[in-house]
């Protein structure tokens, strides 16, 4: 048992088959793009790792060469941001110094640096995925794997508890993609915009309360009734 | 037997301020030096063409959207800065230091990399109004200027057109009196939520002066300019305009190093050396109080070296700036020493926050990270008794309050919510946002200090600034005028629940620390920045502002820069 592959076996295609499973409950979405999938699953095993598996370079790069090797088929093995040894080890101890645990509001929450679940907690959630609309919205409730898994798809990162600061980015290739954006209809910041002015205008799909009837629909029952 | 120094002028400093010196003096033919902690260009200085598609994936990457999020201080031999919640790397002092301190911290900070801050600045570029030059006389505060509105008025407006600037000439008028000199560029359009708000707003006032929510004048193309596009609404103008839309130094770095870039290139020009990787430690002054050398320590093999010019400018920002003055001559305390005022009167707009969700949705997320602000309360009678304040409307939501939208995210995921209804909850509960940002006058203080720490700066060998920054009465009672405001604004715009964010925030700008006048016993520099002590030394930027106004300093300090170039290019001419 002692030697384990990276991420305890995780990093394989049946269990990235079981990530886009729970992903398409949570998301109401079956046609999720497999290469996205693939990048955010990577992103959910490398924000499960602590700080202390990547002490240095050496045991950084077996985690690294096997991610590669798994995001080859996507076009975006050598993406800029892979687990790395330095980032966990600079950004603990930033975050740590003295006076460095302060949140930008002055709160003194501390700044999260390591997802708040383990490679164990991944298989535990990916093993058995809930069948119900109410078991997913508890297991959402219960579960940071599950809640990472949406966080990723929505934001192309995995969230802190604390005000939803990024804690890990997924491959920069991913990061137009968050749908986040277009679920709120704004333009994904530092993705090239539309085009001048386009800002002077409400975006294509309005928004509405959830708890009345949307405009969408009151066009449509409109028009029926016209008919 | 003394030699003939090799350079005119050694500009410490390749940001804002040492580019458009650099390029305008190379212009004239004069032999300028630049020296910079930075390493890269991001630009290739051949043809100009830019460079930048390794920040963006940097900033893609980054988990924080913060000013520095692409930059990282690369070159500078110091630690990154990539968090604003911790400026150990930056700033000592008990504020910084000690985890129980109550002291206020100075928030703002600088880009330790070639072009500067204007690499993540957002490009709001106000006029200050007339009074502030001559706030002593009319109103109490600060200091007078050593120069009017009147003298800057023509240089304000070779400014806006040298980094860009699309405004709105009517509603500018106004406050800042333009004699018929038009914006080089028409506005930027306003956002969706702008318009909104100026036609819910309409005929509202406050303490008897009206509230308009003008387009605000912005280095950032509402047409194509200087072969840079129009802005797309890439929703990042702060940490990194994408599509350099923005202004950013590198247009005038780029001047400077290569003439024949500039498109007013002149026979005669030459092009400005610069030296990377340098960290500036001090300067020497010979008997007769003129500065000889400037010393830098090359950050790759830390050896230190000295260069000589016939004059010096230190374009290295308000903090920077004293702490190499303090740091020459340190034995006998410092350079340009009579008045004892390097290093007083450090000042920051200080930012208040407040948000609420509108009874509307406003649609944030589109365009730059602001539009229109409400320049109309910046001046009046009330400026005795408290600062003015300007408000910035962001189009970003509560990202700064809330870290919207990834706060509402997570928010909604701890609540159970998915799928589509997960979707719909976010887009009401985002669409709705409303924040402003009360940018508040201060008046500067004396005890509002940089000096030098013990600590050493790691890979330079020169004292930290250390900073003890007051938070003046003035300050406070601008404040309390903001959050009235605000608060009868957001009521305005259907928001039931108006949220005030306790702490006050910097607005990165650095001001004061060096104070311009015409009295040497009461100022450092006279009214070009030359220090009254040292007849080749010259400091420059908003280090010299005796006051600050409401609004953004960084149209003055380019006013302010063309005005001292024009000046140091005649007495060149002269000599
Ligand atoms: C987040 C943010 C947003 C802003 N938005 C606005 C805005 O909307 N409108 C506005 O008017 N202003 C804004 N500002 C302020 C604006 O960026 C500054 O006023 C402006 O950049 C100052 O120009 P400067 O040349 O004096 O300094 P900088 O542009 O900072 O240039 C200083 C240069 O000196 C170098 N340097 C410093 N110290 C040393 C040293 N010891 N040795 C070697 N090199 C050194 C640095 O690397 C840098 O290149 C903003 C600032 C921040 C931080
Ligand atoms: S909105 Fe985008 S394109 Fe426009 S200035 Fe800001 S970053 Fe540049």
């Amino acid at each position: 048992m002692a030697a384990t592959t990276p991420f305890d076996g995780l990093l394989q295609d049946d269990w990235l088959a079981k990530f886009t499973r729970l992903s398409s409950l949570l998301l109401e979405d079956d046609a999720l793009p497999p290469w996205l999938a693939r990048a955010y699953y990577c992103t959910l095993l490398a924000g499960a790792l602590p700080p202390s598996a990547l002490p240095d370079e050496a045991a950084t790069k077996p985690y690294q060469d096997a991610i590669r090797k798994f995001l080859a088929v996507t076009g975006m093995p050598n993406t800029s941001n892979l687990p790395d040894a330095t980032d966990a080890v600079t950004r603990a101890a930033q975050h740590l110094a003295p006076i460095g645990n302060l949140s930008p509001f002055g709160h003194n929450a501390p700044f999260p640096y390591a997802a708040p679940f383990s490679l164990a907690d991944v298989r535990a959630t990916l093993a058995n995925v809930p069948a119900t609309p109410e078991a997913l919205s508890k297991l959402l409730v219960a579960s940071p794997v599950a809640r990472g898994v949406i966080a990723l798809w929505h934001s192309a990162a995995l969230l802190g508890d604390f005000m939803g600061y990024y804690i890990k980015t997924a491959p920069v290739e991913t990061y137009a993609s968050a749908r986040v954006w277009n679920a709120i209809g704004g333009n994904p910041m530092g993705v090239t915009g539309p085009y001048y002015g386009s800002w002077a205008y409400p975006p294509a799909v309005p928004v509405a309360d959830p708890g009345s009837a949307s405009p969408v629909t009151l066009v449509l029952r409109r028009k029926r009734s016209a008919l | 037997m003394s030699t003939r120094p090799k350079y005119d002028v050694v500009i410490a400093g390749a940001g804002f301020v040492g580019s458009i010196l650099a390029n305008k003096l190379g212009q004239a033919g004069i032999k300028v030096l630049l020296l910079d902690y930075g390493d890269t260009l991001y630009f290739d200085p051949k043809t100009g063409a830019d460079q930048r598609q390794p920040l963006i994936d940097r900033v893609f990457a980054s988990t924080s959207h913060i000013p520095n999020a692409a930059y990282w201080n690369e070159g500078y031999p110091g630690p990154q800065m990539p968090y604003e919640d911790n400026l150990r790397p930056y700033y000592r002092g008990p504020a910084y230091e000690d985890p129980n301190s109550k002291l206020p911290k100075f928030q703002s900070t600088y880009a330790k990399v070639i072009g500067g801050t204007t690499w993540h600045w957002l490009g709001t570029s106000l006029r200050y109004v007339p009074s502030t030059f001559r706030e002593r006389t009319l109103y109490g505060r600060g200091a007078d200027w050593p120069l009017t509105y009147q003298d800057l008025e023509s240089w304000y407006w070779e400014a806006e057109k040298e980094i860009g600037v699309s405004g709105d000439d009517a509603s500018a008028n106004l406050l800042t009196p333009r004699y018929g000199r038009p914006y080089p560029m028409p506005p930027i359009v306003q956002s969706y939520s702008d318009k909104r708000m100026a036609e819910r707003l309409a005929g509202m006032t406050f303490e008897g002066m009206p509230v308009r929510v003008d387009p605000t004048p912005q280095a950032r193309n509402s047409v194509p300019y200087q072969d840079r596009p129009p802005c797309a609404g890439s929703v990042n103008c702060i940490p990194l305009c994408p599509i350099q839309a923005k202004y950013d130094a590198t247009v005038h770095l780029k001047r400077a190093l290569n003439p024949a870039l500039d498109p007013a290139n002149r026979e005669g020009s030459v092009p400005a050396e610069l030296i990377k990787r340098a960290a500036i430690t001090k300067l020497e002054v010979d008997g007769s109080g003129k500065v000889t050398k400037l010393w830098y320590r090359r950050v790759g093999d830390a050896k230190d070296v000295a260069v000589e010019g016939k004059e010096f400018v230190l374009a290295i920002h308000a903090i920077e700036i004293p702490r190499i003055l303090l740091n020459s001559q340190r034995e006998s305390g410092g350079l340009a020493k009579t008045s004892g005022l390097v290093g007083c009167h450090l000042m920051d707009h200080n930012i208040v926050i407040a948000y609420g969700l509108a009874d509307e949705p406003l649609y944030p997320f589109r365009g730059p990270l602001s539009t229109s602000g409400i320049e109309s309360l910046r001046d009046g009678w009330f400026r005795r008794d408290r600062g003015a304040f300007r408000v910035e409307i962001e189009n970003i939501g509560t990202q700064w309050a809330e870290n919207s939208p990834f706060g509402q995210l997570n928010a909604l995921l701890a609540k159970g919510l998915y799928g589509k209804s997960l979707e719909r909850q976010l887009a009401w509960d985002v669409g709705r946002q409303v924040q402003i940002d009360g940018l508040i006058e201060p008046e500067g203080q004396k005890d509002s200090t940089v000096t030098l720490s013990d600590d050493l700066e790691p890979g330079t060998g020169v004292p930290l600034p250390k900073i003890s920054y007051k938070i003046d009465d003035y300050t406070l009672a601008g404040r309390v005028a903001f959050e009235k405001f605000s608060t009868q604004m957001l009521r305005a715009l259907g928001c039931d629940d108006v949220q005030i964010v306790a702490d006050l925030k910097g607005a990165g700008h650095l001001m004061g620390t060096c104070r311009m006048g015409t009295n040497p016993r009461l100022s450092v520099t006279d009214g070009f920045g030359r220090t009254h002590d040292h007849p080749n030394l010259w400091l420059t930027g908003s280090a010299l502002f005796p006051t600050v106004d409401a609004a953004n300093p960084t149209l003055t300090i380019a006013a302010m820069t063309l005005r001292t170039a024009d000046h140091l290019v005649r007495q060149f001419q002269h000599h």
